[in-house]
């Protein structure tokens, strides 16, 4: 539980970074209140995407390891 | 033949739905055209249809066509009672969205994906949610933006988050709002501990900043884009952000309404009984039934094949009558939050967008039990006006009479200082039989309570 607490502050807390530095860009359209989700859906889910993969990537170390300790114990 | 266009569907420019002689038709342009076939081609519609996801639909012939731009009519499965997003309870507005993000992931692996994530797109259909907009779906282009996400979060996210943090009855924002609750509204209405929730604090407190940060300014639509595998982890996340939701508990629950009323166990199974044989007698193929707590007489109307809108106003009893259903697999009720005293309006553009009550019936019988008190005391009501709304509603009554005497009456009038010199059986009937006839009266044994069946004097509509 205080695991999972502790990484949802940490995310909020890149989200929130990044969405600090990024800013409105050039200009186009004139868009409505519906621009402000289509930019924020791209940040969240970069770092939704990011976040899956580190995720698989230390799922993948977890696994190679586990199978090492288990085939030497076999041994 | 010109048919007459729905109100609910002129924002859509690919076509829209209309009624000829009563039967539901789906007009498609020839701006849809290749989407539809993709739609039809790629596989997708048969495995949403086979899925359970997506309402069936036939192709039928041009005769019906409404303009010059008709490339395609197409007859939906009809939906036999229309019901809105205020109407809903929280699970049920949560099978809504997860259905969504189903359909969603669906689309992606056929090449498509959705166009909108409304919560008017989805109805209830044999027990389960289902889209009924066919034409929801476009060709997905590689890194293109969602565009269903503001929807998703305003019409599901917002109001479940609100349902689950802070009360359930904020669900009647959607009945204000009718393109789903704004989310800046909703970020100062939730709780502090939903910003410690990545998935609340991302998709409702930072979403709302984002809106209002880029609100009026001028960005490069083109400039963005939205990875494939990136998208596919956005709504992964807001599955799980749904799936973690749970409905807050009442303030009040009538779980055991029905054990503590004046009934001995013989009278309420006369009751039910007596409910039965009247059903028989109509022999109707639906019927409303109106205060119906979690659904017990509902379920004496299913049984026999009958649909059945289930009525209440109470969020509690709506959730214990719907997890009943699912429980049961029961595929002929629908229950539906809805106080009578107020009951839902025509909203929209020009009260026409979404239907009001009385639009959608009348019904061809309606269940009115352990209920005219209530309306008659509670909300001084005269008869008058029971029966004249009654009478607007349904064909058929089958309805209780609760004498003065009763205990639950009693207890109503013990609290008010009023004299219900009017409450009483022979100007219930009078008033009753201005507007219906009375067709059969039956006192149930062991209480003085009487039950009803009547049918409406006026022509059907």
């Amino acid at each position: 539980m205080v695991a999972r607490i502790f990484i949802s502050v940490i995310n909020i807390i890149i989200l929130s970074v990044i969405f600090l530095i990024a800013q409105p860009q050039n200009v186009y359209a004139y868009l409505d209140p519906g621009s402000g989700s289509l930019v924020f859906q791209v940040i969240l889910a970069s770092l939704l995407g990011v976040l899956f993969s580190i995720k698989t990537f230390w799922k993948r170390i977890i696994s190679f390891f586990r199978k090492r300790i288990n085939s030497q114990r076999k041994k | 033949m010109i048919g007459q266009r729905i109100a609910s569907s002129f924002r859509d420019p690919d076509g829209f739905a209309f009624l000829d002689n009563g039967t539901l038709y789906r007009q498609i342009n020839p701006s849809y055209k290749d989407n539809y076939a993709l739609l039809i081609n790629s596989g997708l519609y048969e495995n949403l249809v086979d899925s359970g996801y997506l309402i069936p639909h036939e192709e039928v012939g041009l005769k019906h066509i409404q303009s010059d731009l008709g490339y395609k009519i197409i007859r939906p499965e009809p939906i036999w009672f229309i019901s809105y997003p205020y109407e809903w309870c929280f699970s049920q507005l949560k099978e809504a969205a997860l259905l969504t993000l189903k359909i969603q992931k669906m689309a992606l692996e056929f090449g498509m994906t959705l166009k909108d994530g409304s919560a008017y797109n989805i109805q209830f259909r044999r027990g389960k949610a289902v889209l009924i907009d066919t034409l929801s779906f476009e060709a997905y282009r590689e890194a293109q933006l969602w565009f269903p996400y503001q929807q998703i979060c305003q019409h599901f996210i917002a109001p479940l988050a609100l349902m689950s943090y802070s009360d359930v009855r904020l669900n009647q924002l959607l009945r204000v709002y009718i393109d789903g609750i704004p989310l800046d509204l909703a970020s100062s209405l939730l709780p502090f501990k939903t910003k410690l929730n990545f998935g609340l604090f991302s998709h409702i407190h930072l979403h709302a900043k984002s809106q209002r940060r880029f609100a009026n300014k001028e960005i490069s639509g083109s400039g963005y884009k939205l990875k494939r595998s990136h998208l596919i982890s956005l709504i992964d996340n807001l599955e799980v952000v749904i799936n973690g939701l749970r409905c807050k508990g009442q303030f009040w629950d009538n779980s055991n309404y029905y054990d503590v009323t004046s009934y001995s166990a013989k009278a309420f199974e006369e009751k039910k009984q007596l409910v039965s044989t009247f059903l028989e007698r109509i022999n109707p193929k639906s019927i409303w039934d109106l205060g119906a707590n979690s659904g017990l007489f509902s379920r004496i109307a299913s049984e026999k094949g009958i649909q059945v809108v289930s009525f209440d106003c109470n969020h509690s009893a709506v959730e214990k009558n719907y997890a009943e259903c699912a429980k049961r697999k029961e595929v002929n009720i629908l229950p539906i939050l809805l106080d009578l005293v107020n009951p839902s309006p025509g909203i929209g553009w020009n009260n026409q967008e979404r239907m009001s009550l009385i639009e959608r019936g009348p019904a061809e019988a309606a269940l009115v039990l352990a209920l005219i008190h209530h309306l008659a005391i509670a909300n001084n009501l005269p008869f008058s006006l029971i029966a004249d709304f009654l009478a607007n509603i349904c064909n058929f009554l089958i309805i209780e009479f609760i004498p003065q005497d009763d205990p639950q009456v009693q207890k109503l009038i013990l609290t008010r200082e009023y004299i219900f010199s009017n409450y009483n059986q022979s100007v219930f009937e009078k008033e009753f039989s201005e507007y219906f006839i009375i067709e059969a009266s039956i006192v149930i044994s062991d209480s003085k309570r009487i039950i009803y069946l009547m049918k409406r004097r006026k022509a059907n509509k």
